[in-house]
């Protein structure tokens, strides 16, 4: 079943033009690479499909509806895109909270399971501005995946965080797969891409499938 | 290298279709737009011939001329996609820059050119050779017609025609520069051909209908349809061109890909 | 060490409150102070009212302290809560504006709580009464409340409206700062433009004459600023709700992907400009026209008299060169088209061209009419909605009206059919529609003063005022003849680039 599907995008940026009539149907419960060289692109499309920049001409449609048209952005996304901001002020926890007061549909508790889940002490008092990067990419990662989001756009999320790390968040990320959720993550590392199913090259502003490579060594 | 590109985009501007074209600008046109003019008025002295002359057909005819004495050339390199062959001879930027500096500089000595001629036609062969206008000593009673740049009639004929032939031939560069700058970002030439001519009948109009007619186009570049100005009225339409001109200028150097060449 | 640091700088910060209270009590017990020194000066009674009201309406309390503290609430909150993740989780940008506007004034409230709470605790110990009291009425005090006093009967409403006036205008001006940031998204512009607003409203009651301070935004914050440049109050309520409802369709327009819109929007703008300038001299003439003796027939000759040889006027020289001549620009413009696309495969179709030639001609001709149809009720409907006469009499003009409709109709449709068959000739020419540039230059020329004297040169006939000169049957021959001699010309043309 298509959940994201983009049609005939394309958008440039001063001049440069980053994506010329891509099309691409992403299937609910699989796990999507996308790699390429810095600055090719690949936080735009993530930002596109997510209506935080709408394309220059084509139209990206999340089930059925229409960004920019139908619809703003999409429900039940869980993101991670740029360096995220926090209250520096307020600790993990809290600033969690105040993300997950906007909905209202998540309890404290399981805002303290997902903090555990990832590696992260939820009782603790220290403040995000004195949180190391990698305990900042996995705040970042808990509230992309607290409210059981059913799609995850992912922009780096293994970046900053230690080997144990990510296995445990690959673990994860495994785990939802299995749990039916579908995946978008960029990423450098080539044993990262490796846990997904499709894996997609942005290359002179188009988008060209390469397989993930032979002899999987995630399993 | 510009130089020398420089030197070859002069000649190649040379040909016989050209130049005939701007002796036409330069001595035909003054003589058509003198002959309505020459009988039926009173005048004082060859400067009020002047003025009459200048100021009656040239005027409908300024915008167009100014973007025909040089970009239909350039057009047509741009239709024809002779540009791209260019590229591997000589770097784009410098072919159109060269370009848009033949083009200015063409533009205003073809239209200084025609504005002396017009000076010197009124006031040296017609009334040795020609004699048809009605010249005659002012009678008590008789003032002078002031009109916007009348002020330094004081320091002399010479220099008058001198400050409002420059004054026209800066703005035919400017006019004639917002044409070529638009060809460069535009996809439609017709368009970017036109906007000068849009610009200075709309704005003509438009200013009409609010009551500020001492800033119209026609009344700044051609001020003899209006009583006498302040000298700085004249200064805002081409403000607001210049302005045009330096974000014209921004689009076109940072969008350097998508030049229509 | 550090922890100790957090805590003082905790405690600061719910301080931070009383401080600002503590400033604005010293501050109001020097006004206070001033108040009485006056009214005893003059041995004028004073009351509650004066003290509470006129700490409200110190210029330089809302300007040096309110404003500053508002900017910085309002640019801490819109920076830091405008991100993807609270973005994605509220589903529209919209949704973020009112969220943001409410996170404003949860702390925003204090402050305006703090001030209000001032503003009586100052009056402790002065006489309270409903009215306003001696000394407001007086003249000493009219720079400040003398004239709140001439506008509102009671203390209380100008009291309850200042408050109303402050709430509204604060909530403008974050929702304007909000909306700034959702459109540019740059931080240091934005943190340029709190600075503009600050500046803006020092610089405002400083330097703005009178009749523009309306453009400063500290009018908006004290009633009395407000009263002095508004005649009537409702007058700038309905300037603080007009903007409101602007912010408003444009938070609508927010989280749509106006891309589509701009570009259909594109392709009628053309038409669109060209339309609003033939209704603005409409209007204008119809503006200037007198109701007590002109006719909504008269709007139209005089909208359309254009000029001759020997009655020019620039104002209806130019307004005919945009009417008439703007739609032979247009009309090139698609033309150009037609001929750019004509390639064998088309002639092929039509199998000669002429057929090709009236296969679009035919829907020019259709729209002329009906254009001419257009501007003709326009005139006439604008005529009577500024309250013309509505008879059928035209006074600027010995002609009947029937004359004038048919001038104006059949000679202006031959007119255009004439320029359109012209700037066909150039176009299919030279395969280059620039030159029907020139031609409609010349045009022009020939409408000049003096210069088309017999009327047989077949440009501009259409002008009404010929109808002074010449009769309109004898204009519409001259215009048919020359309509079937330039047709002709392009029957020529046509065989000849066959023969090619």
């Amino acid at each position: 079943m298509t959940i994201i599907s983009i049609k005939d995008v394309s958008k440039s940026f001063k001049g440069n033009v980053l994506f010329e009539n891509i099309n691409l149907d992403i299937r609910k419960g699989q796990i999507y690479g996308f790699v390429g060289p810095n600055g090719s692109g690949k936080s735009v499309l993530f930002k596109m499909i997510c209506g935080f920049i709408f394309p220059d001409s084509g139209e990206i449609s999340i089930d059925g509806l229409e960004i920019g048209k139908d619809k703003r952005f999409p429900e039940n996304f869980g993101v991670i895109i740029d360096r995220p901001g926090y209250i520096a002020s307020k600790t993990g926890f809290e600033n969690l909270k105040e993300l997950a007061m906007i909905r209202g549909n998540i309890s404290d508790k399981e805002v303290v399971e997902t903090m555990e889940m990832v590696g992260l002490d939820a009782q603790s008092s220290q403040k995000t501005k004195n949180y190391s990067l990698g305990m900042k990419q996995k705040l970042a990662i808990c509230q992309a995946i607290m409210e059981k989001q059913e799609v995850l756009v992912l922009d780096e999320p293994f970046n900053a965080l230690d080997v144990d790390s990510v296995k445990k968040v690959r673990d994860l990320l495994l785990r939802f797969k299995e749990e039916g959720r579908t995946i978008l993550l960029t990423s450098h590392n080539q044993d990262d891409i490796k846990i997904c199913d499709e894996v997609y090259r942005i290359n002179r502003s188009k988008l060209e499938l390469t397989l993930p490579l032979i002899g999987d060594s995630h399993s | 290298m510009i130089s020398r590109q420089f030197l070859i985009e002069f000649k190649r501007s040379f040909t016989h279709k050209n130049l005939l074209k701007w002796l036409g600008i330069i001595l035909l046109l003054p003589l058509i737009s003198f002959l309505p003019v020459s009988t039926g008025y009173l005048y004082f002295q060859p400067v009020d011939v002047f003025q009459e002359t200048v100021g009656f057909i040239i005027p409908m005819l300024f915008p167009v001329l100014v973007v025909f004495i040089y970009l239909p050339s350039f057009l047509q390199e741009q239709k024809n996609h002779f540009i791209t062959y260019t590229r591997t001879r000589v770097p784009l930027n410098y072919y159109i820059l060269v370009k848009g500096l033949m083009n200015a500089l063409l533009t205003g000595f073809i239209i200084l050119s025609m504005m002396f001629f017009t000076f010197i036609f009124v006031t040296f062969i017609e009334p040795n050779f020609i004699q048809i206008v009605d010249y005659s000593p002012p009678l008590p009673g008789d003032h002078e017609v002031n009109v916007t740049f009348s002020q330094f009639l004081e320091y002399g004929t010479w220099t008058y025609v001198l400050v409002y032939s420059l004054w026209v031939t800066l703005n035919a560069i400017v006019y004639s520069t917002i044409s070529f700058l638009l060809m460069i970002i535009l996809k439609k030439s017709f368009v970017a051909i036109s906007v000068p001519f849009l610009f200075y009948h709309v704005f003509n109009f438009v200013s009409g209908v609010f009551g500020i007619a001492q800033f119209s186009p026609l009344s700044t570049v051609f001020p003899f349809n209006i009583e006498q100005q302040e000298l700085w009225t004249v200064f805002v339409p081409l403000g607001i061109l210049l302005l045009c001109i330096s974000i014209l200028y921004l689009i076109v150097i940072r969008n350097k890909e998508d030049w229509m060449i | 060490m550090s922890n100790v640091a957090e805590h003082l700088k905790d405690i600061l910060i719910k301080f931070r409150w009383i401080v600002i209270g503590i400033v604005i009590y010293f501050y109001g017990i020097l006004l206070k102070n001033e108040i009485f020194s006056n009214a005893s000066k003059d041995g004028l009674m004073i009351n509650s009212w004066d003290v509470s009201l006129y700490l409200l309406n110190d210029i330089y309390i809302i300007v040096y302290f309110i404003v500053p503290i508002v900017l910085f609430i309002s640019a801490t909150i819109v920076l830091s809560d405008f991100n993807y993740m609270t973005l994605i989780r509220l589903g529209t940008t919209k949704k973020w504006v009112f969220r943001s506007l409410r996170r404003f004034w949860s702390k925003t409230s204090i402050l305006l709580l703090i001030l209000v709470f001032m503003s009586f605790y100052l009056t402790i110990g002065v006489p309270f009464s409903w009215d306003w009291s001696q000394y407001s009425k007086s003249n000493i005090s009219h720079d400040t409340l003398g004239e709140i006093g001439l506008v509102f009967t009671a203390p209380f409403v100008a009291f309850l409206f200042q408050l109303g006036l402050l709430v509204l205008a604060i909530s403008i001006l974050h929702i304007f700062l909000s909306l700034f940031y959702v459109t540019i998204k740059k931080r240091n512009i934005f943190l340029i433009m709190c600075a503009i607003l600050f500046l803006g409203s020092v610089v405002g009651f400083k330097l703005f004459p009178e009749e523009y301070a309306f453009l400063s935004p500290t009018t908006y914050f004290t009633l009395k600023n407000f009263i002095d440049s508004f005649n009537y109050p409702l007058i700038g309520l309905v300037v603080l709700i007009g903007l409101f409802i602007i912010f408003y369709l444009y938070i609508l327009l927010l989280d749509i992907n106006k891309r589509h819109y701009f570009q259909s929007i594109k392709s009628y703008l053309p038409h669109g400009i060209y339309l609003i300038l033939c209704l603005t001299g409409i209007v204008s003439i119809s503006i200037s026209a007198d109701p007590s003796k002109d006719t909504i027939l008269d709007v139209l000759v005089l909208s359309f008299q254009g000029s001759n040889s020997e009655s020019f006027s620039y104002f209806s020289f130019f307004y005919y060169s945009i009417v008439f001549f703007g739609l032979t620009y247009l009309i090139n413009l698609d033309i150009s088209r037609e001929i750019e696309q004509i390639g064998y495969y088309k002639i092929i179709r039509y199998r000669n061209l002429e057929k090709w030639f009236w296969s679009w001609f035919r829907k020019f001709l259709l729209k002329v009419i009906f254009f001419l149809l257009l501007l003709g009720m326009f005139s006439i409907i604008i005529g009577a909605i500024v309250g013309l006469k509505t008879n059928f009499d035209v006074t600027v003009l010995y002609v009947d009206w029937y004359t004038i409709l048919y001038h104006f109709i059949i000679n202006g449709f031959l007119q255009i059919t004439f320029y359109i068959l012209s700037v066909f000739i150039i176009s299919w020419g030279k395969r280059e529609a620039s030159y029907g540039l020139i031609l409609i230059s010349i045009f022009m020329v020939l409408m000049l003063p003096g210069i088309n004297q017999q009327g047989v040169i077949p440009v501009g006939l259409n002008s009404l005022v010929n109808l002074l000169e010449h009769s309109p049957y004898r204009i519409t021959l001259v215009l048919l003849i020359a309509n079937i001699m330039i047709y002709l010309l392009i029957k020529y043309l046509f065989t000849k680039s066959f023969k090619n």
